[in-house]
Order: structure tokens, then sequence, then C-alpha cells
């Protein structure tokens, strides 16, 4: 199949934050499988981009900002089986993110937008042509209670051979991001709650994703302080991948990854006593740690590889192309 | 010899990982896991998990330990039969081998194996053993007469292995028991000691004779 991947960042793939990076991994992905892969995002136009590549299918995400919504309407109007695959809450949320101060939970995430930040409308009813997929079940739930469509759901992978387990530095944390001064990415409430104690933690950012995966490697625990309803969290896979033991907040995508006490610890967002507490914890139960590390690990090889993502979005390609 | 292990499993299921570190790389026939009716969170996990490992979950309806595990046995393939707790964690890989190598028709293979003088019987601990289906039924298994979940069940099962000839033999294998995990909380309860005592006393009804051993 030849698959056209859209999104709206106006960069390459892989020199932005974790839906960027994606962009670059699902292309490996469906490579491996067989599959002929463009990129577009944004160097003229996607009529042309079409006109030369003649995509059997087309593979829209984060296509909000800097492009604008025109690629895709044009998508729809030429009747060019495609999907969206939406990050974060833009349809329906002004802000993105469901987010409220970083000190407050948005009703959005267990109830219904009350519209504080209202989106235009328009984006809504655009995307709601669209054949639309979420990153985890718990942001589907979200999103259908919002008035936004969600046709499937499909979870990513990392790249093992990447991220691997490696020699671990004894009682090591660490933690991640792209754009870790984000408000929503929780770093200031991790901060807040080991500012009084002997822990140590190192913030992974800004360095190329082969030094990330080195540093992770090497990482004993990880924490992911997000306080935002990730749409997956690829930062906690790739920690998981690496054979981390993990601690994150309690917040969509990373339910969607994390069996509490099996494949790591869930903690309530927004609580740094909570994330402290779970770092002791680790910390002072190596046994626990070390297997429940293992286990996300083994977790990971099984149903989060890329080529178990790239067969996933195949699926539903069909699903979209043929109905099945 | 292909074994099956069996598990009884209720609720706890912060014990699953080093569960699953157990089992990872030891080479079983069949795995059961018998889910004594969990909360539907715990019950979740288990499928998600175990199946993930080639194991099978059985959900009962009622938490009832020994009856469980003679279920496990009655579903089970092969003749060799190993019952272990969920509440374990590995030191060495190799455990299974382990334990089972020794396992023949009349000698059964346990990580703990004691002498209670004052039961007058040797006693293989019920948290890691391995057994011939045949010779655990040719002795008839576990009496159902015996309350759960308080003890006498199993020393009474020793009782009459040991009286039918069986020999317990004590493996140093590379697992070890997270002991009171579940035990503990039953053990906080005056009811618990009531069972225990009535256990006792159809202990010594039936002539086994020896005192209570705790």
């Amino acid at each position: 199949m030849r698959v056209l991947i859209v999104h709206g960042e106006r960069r390459p793939p892989g020199e932005m934050g974790g839906a960027e990076s994606l962009l670059r991994d699902q292309a490996k992905a469906l490579k491996a499988r067989g599959h002929d892969v463009a990129w577009w995002y944004g160097q003229g136009t996607l009529e042309q981009a079409c006109n030369n590549f003649q995509p059997d299918f087309v593979h829209v995400m984060t296509i909000h900002c800097y492009i604008g919504m025109g690629p895709l309407e044009w998508l729809q109007e030429q009747k060019i089986p495609h999907l969206m695959h939406v990050q974060d809450y833009w349809p329906f949320c002004g802000g993105r993110m469901l987010m409220r101060g970083f000190d407050e939970p948005c009703p959005a995430v267990t109830g219904l937008c009350d519209q504080c930040q209202p989106a235009p409308k328009e984006l809504l009813d655009i995307t709601n042509k669209s054949f639309i997929v979420a990153g985890n079940e718990h942001t589907a739930a979200i999103y259908r209670r919002n008035g936004l469509r969600c046709d499937a759901v499909v979870e990513l992978g990392v790249d093992t051979e990447m991220f691997k387990q490696g020699e671990k530095k004894p009682c090591s944390v660490c933690t991640s991001a792209a754009f870790a001064a984000a408000g929503w990415k929780g770093m200031h409430i991790l901060k807040e709650g080991i500012v009084d104690s002997d822990i140590d933690v190192t913030l992974i950012t800004g360095v190329p994703r082969e030094k990330v995966a080195e540093m992770l490697r090497a990482a004993d625990i990880y924490v992911f302080p997000s306080i935002y309803e990730e749409t997956f969290g690829l930062c906690l896979c790739e920690a998981m991948a690496s054979g981390c033991a993990c601690i994150a907040t309690d917040v969509a995508g990373a339910r969607a990854q994390i069996d509490h006490n099996v494949t790591g610890m869930l903690v309530p967002p927004r609580n740094p006593d909570a994330l402290r507490d779970a770092i002791d914890y680790m910390l002072t139960h190596p046994s626990h740690k070390e297997s429940m590390a293992f286990v996300a690990r083994k977790h990971v090889e099984k149903s989060h590889t890329l080529d178990a993502m790239a067969e996933r979005w195949e699926a539903v390609y069909e699903k979209v192309l043929h109905g099945v | 010899m292909a074994c099956s292990i069996i598990v009884a499993w209720y609720n706890h299921p912060e014990l699953l990982s080093n569960f699953l570190h157990a089992m990872d790389g030891e080479e079983f026939g069949e795995l059961f896991v018998m889910d004594n009716a969990s909360e539907p969170d715990t019950a979740a996990l288990l499928d998600k998990h175990i199946t993930a490992i080639g194991g099978k979950v059985v959900h009962r309806t009622v938490n009832l330990q020994t009856e469980a595990i003679v279920q496990g046995i009655d579903m089970a393939a092969n003749e060799l039969i190993v019952s272990v707790n969920n509440d374990i964690i590995k030191t060495r890989s190799g455990w299974l081998a382990e334990l089972t190598a020794g396992v023949s028709p009349g000698v059964w293979c346990g990580a703990e194996v004691h002498d209670l003088s004052k039961s007058k019987t040797a006693f293989i601990d019920g948290w890691c053993w391995a057994a011939l289906r045949s010779d655990f039924r040719s002795i008839g298994g576990y009496d159902p007469e015996f309350e759960e979940p308080a003890y006498w069940a199993d020393i009474d099962l020793c009782w009459r292995a040991t009286q039918a000839g069986i020999r317990f033999q004590q493996v140093d294998i590379g697992l070890k028991h997270i002991k009171s995990v579940t035990s503990k909380p039953m053990q906080d309860d005056p009811e618990f000691w009531n069972v225990f005592h009535r256990n006792e006393q159809r202990w010594l009804a039936k002539g086994q004779g020896g005192k209570g051993e705790t």
C-alpha cells in the first residue's frame, strides 16, 4: 500500500516532540511491512503531493495549527481514503490540552467540557467528517463524550531495538520530555515532590533520540509526571521498553500502558507527595521494582513494538478502505 | 516430563509481577491460575498477563484454596503436578526443573519439608510442592471436610501421604515464599481462629493423633 502521512507542524518528522517522533517510527514500521510511505508537512500543496505520490491511503495527524484544516477538507471533498489520528483535544478544547490552570483538573476529563476555552465550532464539524483514531481507550471516551467521533483506537509502539534494557545504574531516577518546560508535563510537580528529599532526578530533554535511548538504558526508575490526559505517552513506552521501573500519573495514556503494581505504579496527577512516595517505594522494594520493570519490558515486546503498531494501523486502513 | 502448574489466586494483584518474573524462562507444560472469585480488576489483570505467558485462568465463584487446587489437578493434562503459591519471588532461574527432577512414584518434592513431631507427620509446605497426580489421588487428595481457609487440610494430606509410604524430599530451589502476605490479614480475624480450632478438632477426631501445629 502507498501511504502518505500528513502532519501540520511544518518541520520534518523527528525534529520536535512525541507526535513528531512517532511519524518517523510509523513510516519505518510501515515500510518494514512492505508499504511505500511518504510525508507531507506543508511542502507544496497536498493536492500536488497526492498527484506525485498517488497514495492508496492518507494518514493525517497533528493537523490543527500552521497548516490549518484546509488539507483535511480537501481530502474529504475528494473522497480520498484517509483517517485522522487526533493528538490532544484541540477539536473541542481551545487550549488543546484539557487544562484549566496546572493545578485544577478540567471537567472534560471525567465529564463534559464547560467551554472555558472553546475551540471554533468548525474544527469539530470538519474533523467529525473524517474517520477518527485515538491513541487509547480513555482518550477515546473523552472524545466521544465531548462530541468528537472516535472510530478506532490504535495504541502506539516504540523501536525496541533502540529502546532496550541496558546495564542499570542502581537507584538512578530519571524523567524525560521533549518540551519539559511545558506546564502540562508536570515537571514542576515532580520538582516539588523531591525538593526536601535525597532523591535526585535526571531530566532527559533537548538531546537527540539516540541519546535519550542511551540514558534510559542506564536508568533504574523512570517518572512520568504528566498532568495532562496524554493521548498516549511515548516517553513512558520508551522507558518501559528500556527496562525502567516506571511511575506514572494516572492520566489517560499512562493508564492505558501501566497496570498498577504489575507493570509499574500509577499515582494521582498533580500530587507531589504521591510521586515522592512512589519513588521511595521503588527505592526500598528492589524485588518488586525489578519484577515490575521486567513485566513492563515483556509487555512492550509483546504489544508495543513498531511491528505490532504497524499491524494495528494496517487493520484500521483496511477498515476504512473496505469496511472490514 | 511435562508438568502442569496449579496456582490458586485471590486478589493481591501486586503479587502478579513477581509471579510472572518467577514463571519466565521456566518450561512448564501447562499453567492454571485458579481465580478464586477475585475482584474484577484482579481477574482482568490475570486474564491479560497470565494468558500472555501461555497460561490459562479459570474463574471460579468461590474462594476455596484446596478445592481450587483439586479442580486444577483434575483439569491438568499432565501427570506431573506442581502446586505453587502466588506470593513467590524467584531468586534463581531453573527452579521448576530442579523441583520436579526428583518426583517419582512415592516421592513428592517441595521447597520446604518439615518434621511435625507434635502432629506425628512429615510435612511438605503447601506453598510449593510437586507430585504425581496418581499419588495424590491414591490417598484421596485433600479432605474437603476441613473448612477453608484455616489450614489443617494440608497437615491431614501429609499425614495420609506418609501413612501410605510416600516420602517427602526437600529441594533447594531458587524460589522464595513471601510469608504472611495472604495469611496475615486472615489471621487478624477472630473468626479465622474459630475455624482453625474447629479444623484442629476435626484432625484429632480423625484419629490422626498429635496436637496443634501452627
